[in-house]
């Protein structure tokens, strides 16, 4: 069924559409809360506050606005939220499901890719809350920066000072910790 | 690449965000893609954020049980079923375009009328009824002449007071009326007394 279909039967209060809708979104805005909450708990609690929230905000819902970003605006203020009442919000990456994803390759390349997804992932952990927000929306929301712009309601400049920082840290810890592998090489 | 190059590549990477949106005016969309082919570095900087975002999207699969995403929106929709009820109830009801609005509308003020109607004459305590119910006994009831006279007596006994004149104002109290008065009321007093110690002694 259409996207847009479904989006206007949702407005017209079908919680089947609903349910169809979402399951087109669910990975993506799933993965996206995932990388703020600490726990699969935390993160199901965020998934149906937001589920609720899209559910009752759909008679507001305008039709010209790209339905993923206001969907992921929404995400994000829920997360945003819940992560203000609490203080440890360090984010939590399940390395086992990288491991599931890369069983195809062989070993050497396993171990490389793997690597460097702790190290991409251990960054982005470590990114200032607004540089991983842009980065983590950019990411899972598919969304362009001037979508970020307004859903954080920060000016595009910022936002995409906040993303050339955040690869820029990305990039330069592969660097690091790519060296020693090298320097041993040599 | 030369110095000139590398101006230019600093200056992409700054705006290459927005040139992957296709956000950069025509001019400079237009102007970087012929830089693009003229100076091939400087697609390192697209074949960079692509790298390092596709290797990103191999962990963000992180995803959720699909009966456990079922129950959630049942959830979702069970918890707003009422109020999607009335909402759509009452937007339904001024829907643009509708044949009927009009006779909607007027349904709807009819129901209203009607709800007045019933609130106020219901014996339920309401802030309405009281009021009237107030009025009628205390402020409704009123003899004219008699207010009229207890305004005039208190206008006199101001305006006395005002002057100064207590001789005028004393002058008045012992009016032989009121001295006739209050003879009367110690009479009926000491009456009053007698017959009592008369019922003790019995």
């Amino acid at each position: 069924m259409q996207e847009d279909l479904l989006i206007s039967k949702c407005k017209n209060g079908d919680g089947e559409a609903f349910r169809h809708l979402m399951n087109i979104y669910k990975t993506r805005l799933y993965g996206y809360l995932f990388k703020f909450s600490n726990t699969k708990d935390f993160t199901e609690d965020l998934f149906q506050e937001t589920l609720i929230k899209v559910w009752k905000g759909f008679k507001k819902y305008n039709h010209q606005q790209k339905f993923s970003s206001w969907l992921f605006t929404i995400a994000h203020n829920v997360a945003m939220d819940n992560l203000r009442s609490i203080k440890n919000n360090k984010t939590y990456t399940d390395l086992t499901i990288v491991e599931q994803k890369l069983s195809s390759e062989n070993l050497e390349s396993k171990i490389i890719i793997n690597e460097t997804l702790e190290i991409i992932n251990k960054t982005v952990e470590q990114l200032s809350n607004k540089q991983k927000t842009v980065f983590l929306l950019r990411q899972h929301g598919e969304m362009t920066f001037k979508e970020i712009a307004e859903a954080i309601n920060e000016p595009l400049n910022t936002v995409i000072s906040h993303m050339h920082y955040a690869m820029k840290k990305i990039r330069k810890q592969i660097e690091i910790e790519n060296e020693p592998r090298r320097t041993t090489a040599i | 690449m030369n110095q000139e190059e590398q101006q230019l590549y600093k200056e992409f990477e700054k705006q290459v965000w927005l040139f992957m949106d296709n956000d950069l005016p025509e001019n400079k969309m237009q102007f970087w893609n012929e830089k693009l082919r003229e100076i091939p570095e400087l697609n390192n900087c697209i074949t960079e954020y692509k790298r390092i975002s596709n290797l990103y999207a191999e962990v963000k699969d992180v995803d959720l049980d699909l009966n456990k995403f079922n129950s959630m929106i049942d959830k979702a929709i069970k918890k707003d079923s009422f109020f999607t009820v009335i909402n759509n109830s009452i937007s339904g009801l001024f829907k643009d375009g509708s044949e009927f609005v009009f006779g909607k509308i007027a349904f709807a003020s009819l129901l209203i009328i009607a709800a007045v109607i019933i609130s106020l004459l219901s014996n339920r305590s309401n802030p309405v009824n009281n009021l009237s119910q107030k009025l009628n006994k205390s402020v409704l009831n009123w003899d004219a002449g008699f207010v009229d006279d207890q305004i005039n007596s208190v206008g006199n006994l101001l305006k006395i007071a005002k002057d100064d004149d207590y001789r005028k104002y004393y002058k008045y109290k012992l009016t032989p009326t009121n001295m006739d008065k209050n003879i009367n009321l110690i009479n009926s007093n000491i009456e009053n007394i007698k017959a009592e110690i008369e019922k003790e002694n019995l």
